[in-house]
């Protein structure tokens, strides 16, 4: 009989190998035809990461497993438990927190099925409408890549990187 | 450290970190199930930077090298719906009981 722990180291593992693709595509990103399939292992990544930390309290894995907007609200605070568990180390963690919450958001809109309402149709893997135009993930400009470059962006991600570990 | 003080000290490092988090209270079981080591520390924070999504807790295993030995169960919501779940219209998870505010202290409220 398979318990919460089971489910959530799972869940853990698929981020880790999720979290690798995308880290071997930013190291050599002429290995991907596209940005965006670079940004789907991310979003898969954290999805599941934040998944993990909701298995573990008693959320059914099966009706996480189809459902999305898992991220915007539990990366803040996985990220925040994060940095608090090495915050002495840590400077402008509170200027960080600001940053995550930000890119939290970006990151969950990245899945087809996350719209904020029909106001943000754009994401990593299938075409929308935009003023009456087709428009495909391959020509969008996606926020991510900018973001994660800048200060905060890669202290998040060592973040991220370090929560997975911690989940495994 | 005592899981009561490692219960202040994680949330005294959540106000650090998060200049958005207005009201930390931790919440108990019964005694006797607080004397388990696998009984987690529970946080309720309130959070003017979070987003709605009602009850989501969100659990976190021991991290002893960080000198955090006890699991922890977060639930961060809006003030918003702090105000629901004080008039009953969201419901913490059961074992959320006895309520005990934990208040900024001096110490973190420096810049």
């Amino acid at each position: 009989m398979s318990v919460p722990e089971d489910w959530a180291r799972a869940y853990a593992r698929q981020a880790d190998a999720d979290f690798r693709a995308w880290d071997i595509y930013q190291q050599h990103p002429k290995a991907v035809s596209a940005e965006c399939h670079k940004l789907l292992f991310l979003q898969m990544a954290c999805e599941k990461l934040c998944k993990a930390h909701l298995i573990r309290k008693g959320s059914l894995p099966t009706s996480l497993q189809a459902s999305h907007g898992y991220i915007a609200k539990p990366l803040p605070v996985i990220i925040k438990q994060e940095i608090s568990l090495r915050n002495r180390k840590l400077k402008n963690a509170a200027w960080l927190a600001r940053h995550v919450a930000h890119l939290s958001q970006e990151i969950e809109l990245l899945n087809p099925a996350v719209q904020r309402a029909g106001h943000r149709p754009d994401n990593c893997e299938y075409p929308w409408e935009s003023a009456d135009k087709v428009m495909s993930p391959l020509d969008h400009s996606f926020a991510i890549p900018r973001l994660v470059v800048a200060p905060a962006g890669r202290t998040f991600l060592k973040l991220v990187r370090s929560a997975i570990d911690r989940n495994i | 450290m005592s899981k009561d003080e490692e219960a202040i000290d994680l949330a005294q490092r959540h106000y650090e970190v998060d200049i958005g988090l207005t009201v930390v209270i931790r919440f108990t079981n019964s005694p006797e199930l607080e004397q388990d080591a696998t009984e987690p520390i529970k946080l309720l924070e309130v959070n003017e930077h979070t987003i709605e999504s009602g009850v989501l807790p969100i659990h976190f295993g021991p991290a002893p090298e960080s000198g955090i030995h006890y699991p922890s169960v977060i639930v961060e919501v809006t003030p918003e719906e702090f105000d629901r779940i004080r008039s009953n219209e969201l419901r913490l998870p059961d074992g959320w009981r006895f309520p005990l505010p934990i208040p900024k202290s001096a110490v973190a409220a420096k810049p």
